[in-house]
């Protein structure tokens, strides 16, 4: 369903994020840079006394320009929806040019370095939002040296799998370590019935994952049980309104309303979850097709003999007499399609629960398209994310601190198109539908977008980095779909927008969230000695931090895929609070011990010579980072816990 | 033989290129020690110098496959196929990238192939792979035929169908079906770029290049950029714009496009037809209605226009052009100055403003809009309004000083002469004469004065130079149709005059009447006429007559010419009646000022009254010298 396309459009217009900054400064702000850093970039625009000074010459060819091609990445046509006439320049030799007219070769983007200052020229303004015209502006301050201060570690990416087989896994996964991602989901039902060495593949995978701190979950795209079931199960096929198997795009559609159907659907899909060491599973877009509605029965499901019966039962009519224009029965069937879509995404959160049962580290999370900005999915897919949210959480409140599942809201196709802006409304509509709004996580899509929209059709360079950076800001967590297409050029400048860095002014930090800031030498933080570091980085929890240098400790470790919450020094070492969906490591170069749950437990070594524990999925949990015997701390430190 | 051999090797050895295999050297290092990437920025600099390289090549794309590039590894892959075309095994490889890499019609294609191939092992895996894909297209393909026959109206049935036809290497049916779904969704225009994809690999080019043609004019940016990527440097021609038409019949600015290559052909009548189908689309374009006022010569249609023309200045500034063109220079100026009360930054519409005012004689206006329009960032605008601001400016400003000077030297009288004038010309508005101050000088360098002043001993009115400075006042009219008249008393002050005998100051008066015109440009005629009084010369008064005839390379620094001269008098002096004639050259170097030059003259020349004793009645004369003339 993602990768389909559809005629709407939304005509919604948004309200701006941020009416107070310049389209410049939301690219600095997308970069990772705080306020206080944005002098340091300085941005000229077109030809001025100014840039005559810093030796950007007027030349004597006007050139109309429609079309741009960037070093970043050559081959990418970067089209400007509006073209503007520019006086080419002839820039002197200090400056490097990144970006160049597409047919006369005229320069429209350079930089340079004066000092510690660094000069970002572009032959035109930079567009309302900042990248509708020099989409790797990011990628030009990138090798200017700048560099934004703080990492977030906690994204998420849809993997598939049928694109990297032949990749070497270990440099795949360390990429993605370096990326700043905690956690992938991968396509699990390539692998139902998959050959030993796809399947050793797999393992081999998840394995090395785990070895770099990274979670792996299993993604279902129910009502898609698997090629194989399709294959092996032609009676269970669902059917589209025209009475074809519903075999849609690369989807195979199941007839789960059918009782057995689902039975064999469930032991497929359970099966698969136990052959592997999944950290969770992503119960992903179990709704309806398609986007076009009831516009297009030839894609409109379900339509199986069985979801006839459902409807005709619910409707005590012909449920295709729903089809006809202006039916009366049309507002019924889409509340009854509704309704199913979450009698069935209950009854697989139900199955999923068996297995959280025997496996506790297992995590569960769901994926849902959005219907609270885009109104119309609910009548197109018959999503309804109100609905479920709903029913989640009265299924859950039977046991005192059940943790809900996560619930990923997926933008819809129809608003790929809309700014970055898009997502503070998108978190906008869901409050109040839920009592734990940090399960809220958004997921971004990264694809090409059959909509006009310039200057690229796939997100890229300021573009997404606005867009993470948004939706950083406002959920938890944030998922990318999906890992292949996430451009080289792109992955290393995902991790600075993502981190929520409020401010930065000289040794005081504040961070809406968990991340790593850069740092030179040993440090102490609110006058503690700070042990979850790693090379040139410090772990800061969310909250204002005061970072020095200092003696600092010799032991470093790096926790992964877990929030830390709160830090406290002890007698021993350090007690944390953390919270973590799944596993989680502590890592470090160093033998180190911790105490858990009143149990002392010391680092194994790995296979690469690290020392690493593992601690379990927690909503709250508490573990004791010792310190080593041979480094007693002073008795007199007093205890502080980091502010949040 | 040994010999040959080692010659041979140590020839191949030192000739190939060293750097290039140390960086390939250095490529498989890193590779073989886990530094991927490093091997690839290796492997890829390595192949920039060495691109034949295939085996060097293949590697590579294998190792992009590790690091997850999969479409750069199916284009190196296709490059080493180029290189090396009878790999079987890469070819099998190269169909499942195209495949992976969303090129399925390509993968197809070279499955197909590859079931006749001589590899065992190739043939086997391509026919199963080949099987099992035709297979699924087939029943797909039937089951979205049975769906666009039920679900006709569907856009997005006959995209699935095309697509589905174009994997399977149906390039027609695809074509047919994108054609539809094109037609179902017109505003979908990335269809066009479908449609011209499989026509062209249908071998109908003409459809091809029509459906790019149509895509590239659309008003979606994106897909006309991809067009013009796809499409040949040259211009389309009129039955492509046709076809386009056929294919994209609700596209406006193909139309248009149209109707003005017609225009430019000189086939009005036909640009006339394209313009009136397309106003019975369009009713409101402005810019076809423009048109068809000026093809039909319809007023009250171009008055129309005219009042939209707020809503559309595109239409109006094209009546503007055209007005220009036509003559039609008050209907010109009222489209500009519309133009430019609308759109104020318009500085095309300024100098154009200024050009009309030009071609009106009103250049106290010109210059006002010519001064503005040598802003514009254009630089070809702001320099053509600055040059016309500059010639326009001295006409006007409220005086005027002009300065000339001509040295030259003279082999008939083997002197070097040099005549000069500053003259200051004030304009006092409401008055039809110019009042004027001047300063001439009359020199010469002084090597024959002996000659010239000979035994008679005072020097006479046939010498050349007077060896003085004549300061006067007096006024002169405005030159119309090349004819002025002038006037002046001074005095003229003889710095040669105490050895000569004469007074030193003496009274000057001096009027006259001028005639100057040119006519042509590459081939061209000039002439001058004067008749001119001088009270020191007896109050005679002289007639000349200067003609030059030539031939000029456009932009070129030289000038020939051939000169026809002819002096007379009023009182049949013998010195002043005489006719010359002879070539001449001039020249000018580009960075030089403008109003200097150099030129040779060589005159042959006849008295045409009985001359002096001593006095040849024919002479020949070469003059060299140089002309520079300035205005502030």
């Amino acid at each position: 369903m993602r990768l389909l396309a559809s005629f709407f459009l939304v005509f919604c217009a948004l309200p701006g994020a941020s009416p107070a900054l310049s389209p410049w400064q939301r690219i600095l702000r997308a970069y990772g840079l705080p306020p206080e850093d944005w002098a340091r970039v300085e941005h000229l625009v077109g030809h001025s006394s100014l840039t005559q000074s810093l030796g950007i010459g007027l030349g004597k060819q006007t050139v109309e320009v429609r079309q741009i091609r960037d070093i970043t990445r050559p081959e990418l046509p970067l089209i400007w929806e509006k073209p503007e006439k520019v006086v080419a320049a002839v820039l002197s030799p200090e400056w490097t040019v990144f970006a160049r007219e597409r047919w006369q070769g005229a320069p429209v983007l350079a930089g340079r370095r004066v000092g510690e200052k660094v000069l970002l020229w572009t032959a035109t303004a930079i567009g309302e939002r900042g990248y509708e015209r020099y989409p790797f502006l990011p990628q030009a301050m990138a090798r200017l040296g700048v560099v934004a201060p703080a990492r977030a570690a906690n994204l998420t990416v849809f993997f598939d799998a049928s694109h990297r087989l032949r990749v070497d896994v270990p440099y795949l996964v360390k990429r993605w370590r370096r990326a700043g991602i905690s956690s992938i989901h991968v396509t699990s039902w390539q692998f139902d019935g998959a050959s030993p060495d796809k399947s050793r593949w797999l393992s081999r995978l998840i394995e090395e994952s785990h070895a770099q701190g990274i979670a792996v979950y299993a993604w279902l795209e129910l009502p898609h049980v698997s090629g194989v079931f399709w294959e092996q199960h032609p009676e269970c096929r669902e059917k589209t309104a025209t009475g074809a198997d519903a075999e849609l795009d690369w989807r195979q559609l199941v007839n789960l309303v059918n009782p057995a159907c689902a039975d064999l659907a469930a032991q497929s899909i359970l099966a698969l979850l136990r052959s592997y060491d999944w950290d969770g599973a992503n119960l992903g877009e179990l709704y309806f097709e398609s986007l076009e509605g009831f516009a297009n029965r030839s894609r409109f499901t379900p339509f199986s003999a069985d979801a006839q019966q459902y409807f005709r039962e619910k409707l005590q009519a012909d449920p295709a007499e729903a089809f006809a224009e202006s039916s009366p029965l049309r507002p019924a069937f889409v509340e009854a399609r509704a309704e199913l879509a979450a009698r069935l995404q209950m009854e697989w959160l139900a199955r999923l629960d068996q297995l959280q049962k025997e496996r506790p580290d297992f995590d569960i999370m769901l994926t849902h398209i959005d219907d609270r900005l885009d109104t119309r999915m609910r009548e197109a897919l018959g999503a309804d994310s109100a609905r479920l949210l709903a029913a989640t959480e009265k299924a859950g409140t039977a046991e005192a601190g059940t943790t809900f599942p996560t619930f990923l809201i997926e933008d819809p196709a129809t608003v790929w198109h809309l700014g970055p802006e898009r997502y503070r409304e998108i978190r906008a509509r869901y409050e109040g539908l839920t009592a734990q709004p940090e399960r809220l996580a958004i997921d971004l899509n990264i694809v090409e977008r059959y909509q006009e929209v310039y200057p690229t059709k796939q997100q890229t360079g300021g573009e997404l980095l606005q867009l993470v950076h948004e939706a950083a800001q406002n959920f938890d967590q944030v998922a990318l779909y999906f890992e292949a297409s996430l451009q080289n050029e792109d992955l290393p400048l995902l991790a600075g927008a993502a981190a929520r860095l409020k401010a930065k002014q000289g040794e005081e930090w504040e961070l809406g969230g968990q991340a790593w800031v850069a740092v030179e030498g040993p440090q102490r933080v609110d006058g503690l000695e700070w042990p979850f570091a790693r090379k040139g980085e410090l772990l800061l929890t969310a909250g204002k931090h005061t970072v020095r240098a200092g003696s600092g400790t010799t032991l470093a470790v790096e926790p992964r895929n877990l929030v830390l919450q709160s830090v406290q020094q002890t007698e021993q070492g350090w007690s944390a609070v953390y919270r973590a969906s799944t596993q989680a490591w502590l890592i470090s170069s160093s033998p180190f011990r911790i105490r858990l749950r009143e149990k002392e437990i010391a680092a194994n070594q790995n296979g690469r010579g690290e020392w690493v524990v593992r601690l379990p999925r927690a909503k709250a949990g508490e573990f004791e980072l010792l310190a080593g015997p041979s480094e007693p701390l002073p008795a007199e430190l007093p205890l502080t816990q980091a502010r949040n | 033989m040994r010999a040959a051999c080692v010659l041979a090797l140590t020839f191949a050895i030192c000739s190939f290129p060293q750097e290039t295999q140390g960086e390939l050297d250095r490529a498989y290092l890193a590779l073989r020690g886990g530094q991927l990437e490093q091997a690839a920025d290796l492997f890829q600099s390595g192949l920039k110098k060495q691109p034949d390289h295939a085996g060097a090549r293949i590697d590579y794309a294998y190792l992009l496959l590790r690091l997850g590039q999969t479409v750069e590894a199916r284009e190196e892959i296709r490059i080493a196929l180029e290189q090396e075309p009878e790999r079987e095994a890469l070819w099998l490889e190269y169909a499942f990238l195209c495949f992976e890499t969303n090129q399925r019609p390509q993968g197809y294609e070279v499955f197909l192939r590859l079931r006749n191939t001589q590899d065992e092992a190739v043939r086997k895996s391509a026919s199963d792979t080949f099987a099992r894909i035709d297979q699924t297209l087939k029943i797909a393909i039937e089951r979205w035929r049975r769906e666009a026959r039920e679900n006709g109206g569907s856009y997005s049935v006959h995209e699935e169908l095309a697509r589905l036809l174009e994997e399977r290497n149906d390039w027609v049916g695809a074509a047919e079906h994108y054609r539809i779904a094109f037609g179902l969704r017109p505003e979908k225009r990335s269809y066009l770029l479908d449609i011209a994809r499989v026509e062209r690999e249908a071998l109908r080019v003409d459809y091809a290049m029509a459906a790019l043609l149509a895509a590239s004019r659309g008003a979606n940016a994106w897909v006309a950029e991809q067009a013009r990527e796809r499409m040949t440097q040259r211009y389309p021609y009129v039955y492509e714009f046709q076809y386009a038409i056929q294919m994209d019949p609700m596209n406006v600015p193909l139309r248009r496009e149209l109707g003005f290559l017609h225009l430019a052909m000189k086939e009005e009548r036909e640009a006339l037809r394209v313009f009136e189908e397309l106003l019975r689309l369009a009713p409101e374009d402005e810019l076809a209605l423009a048109q068809v006022a000026f093809l039909k010569g319809s007023r009250e249609m171009l008055a129309k226009v005219a009042e939209k023309g707020e809503s559309n200045l595109s239409a109006v500034r094209e009546l503007a052009k055209k007005s220009m063109d036509k003559g039609y220079l008050k209907d010109a100026l009222e489209y500009l100055t519309q133009v430019q009360k609308a759109d104020p930054q318009d500085y095309e519409a300024m100098l154009r403003l200024g050009w009309t005012h030009n071609m009106l004689k009103n250049d106290r206006e010109a210059i006002k809009w010519f001064q503005l329009a040598r802003q514009s960032s254009d630089p070809k605008v702001a320099k053509e309004a600055d040059e016309a601001y500059r010639n326009l400016r001295p006409a006007l400003a409220p005086f005027q000083t002009t300065s000339w000077v001509l040295p030259f030297y003279s082999s008939r009288w083997k002197e070097v002469f040099t005549y000069g004038q500053t003259k200051m010309e004030f304009r006092i508005p409401g008055l039809g004469v110019r009042p004027y101050l001047s300063s001439r000088l009359i020199a010469d360098w002084g090597r024959n004065r002996s000659l010239v002043t000979g035994p008679g001993g005072a020097l006479g009115p046939q010498s050349l130079s007077e060896g003085a400075v004549v300061a006067g006042a007096g006024v002169a009219t405005p030159r119309r149709h090349g004819l002025m008249a002038w006037g002046e008393a001074g005095s003229a002050w003889r710095y040669f005059s105490r050895s000569e005998g004469g007074a030193r100051i003496k009274p000057d008066y001096r009027a006259g009447v001028n005639f100057a015109k040119s006519f042509g440009e590459g081939g061209w005629w000039s002439t001058t006429l004067d008749a001119v009084f001088l009270s020191r010369f007896d109050n005679n008064t002289l007639f000349y007559s200067q003609n030059r005839i030539g031939q000029t390379r456009a932009d070129g620094p030289l000038r020939f010419y051939w000169n026809v001269n002819l002096t007379m008098d009023a009182k049949r002096q013998d010195w002043a009646n005489f006719v010359e004639t002879g070539p001449g050259l001039r020249l000018h170097i580009a960075p030089l000022p403008k109003g200097l030059y150099f030129s040779v003259d060589y005159l042959e020349g006849w008295h045409l009254l009985p001359t002096a004793p001593g006095r040849a009645r024919r002479f020949r004369d070469l003059r060299a010298g140089l002309w520079y003339a300035f205005t502030r």
